[in-house]
């Protein structure tokens, strides 16, 4: 296992987080979003990932990877709304399953896991260097 | 005439011959600068494409550091072939 491995999950797990942060910003942009391409309010997207084969076959190395990213099922929020265009004809609005707290909550958990990785990434980084210190 | 005495256990000093440099193509240190500059050239490439924006800047980064860890090996190798070098001509006849 050498100091690129290292680089190589560390950096592949940064990536997954980024992911991970973007899909929260999508989440939590459309979390009033009543209209979607698709029709029907937005649904919450959640990341999904895998451990991955990152480099050399040879190796092993497991890294991560975002394998798919899926739509929340749970039926639309509705909200009483007669006054809206969009209210159908019980006079209730369908909205987003969109939680903020809840996505902040995720924010935080995503940047404290990209905090860990860039963590790993510096001291694979500090031991090559230590190590190459060894000549002087 | 003059006859070369060598003593038990050491090899004849007739005997030994200056052994070519060894080039870029023959490996040593000239492969591997060559090498190193491959990464840095890399690295460059990558950050040039962050800035372009077709490459992630995880991967950018992690090649410009990698690239820097590898050129400060070479330093450290240099510098003690220097160091070795200068010892042995720096040595009182």
């Amino acid at each position: 296992m050498s100091i690129e491995n290292i680089l190589g999950i560390a950096g592949s797990a940064l990536d997954a987080q980024s992911e991970r942060i973007s899909i929260i910003a999508q989440n939590m942009a459309n979390a009033s979003s009543v209209q979607s391409p698709d029709g029907g309010p937005y649904q919450r997207r959640i990341p999904v990932f895998e451990s991955t084969t990152v480099g050399d076959d040879s190796d092993q190395a497991s890294g991560v990877t975002l394998a798919a990213v899926l739509r929340d099922q749970s039926p639309p929020k509705q909200t009483y709304d007669p006054s809206n265009p969009l209210a159908d004809a019980r006079g209730m609005v369908q909205e987003p399953t969109v939680n903020p707290v809840f996505e902040m909550v995720d924010l935080m958990e995503a940047s404290r896991a990209y905090q860990a990785n860039l963590s790993v990434v510096e001291t694979a980084k500090n031991t090559a260097m230590r190590t190459i210190d060894i000549l002087k | 005439m003059s006859t070369t005495i060598s003593p038990q256990g050491l090899p004849d000093l007739a005997s030994i011959k200056p052994q070519p440099a060894a080039g870029p193509q023959g490996g040593g240190f000239g492969s591997v600068l060559e090498n190193v500059n491959g990464i840095l050239q890399q690295a460059d490439q990558l950050a040039a494409g962050y800035a372009q924006g077709k490459v992630g800047l995880t991967d950018a980064v992690l090649a410009s550091d990698q690239a820097d860890t590898a050129f400060q090996l070479v330093i450290g190798v240099r510098n003690r072939a220097l160091a070795a070098y200068q010892e042995i001509a720096n040595l009182q006849v």
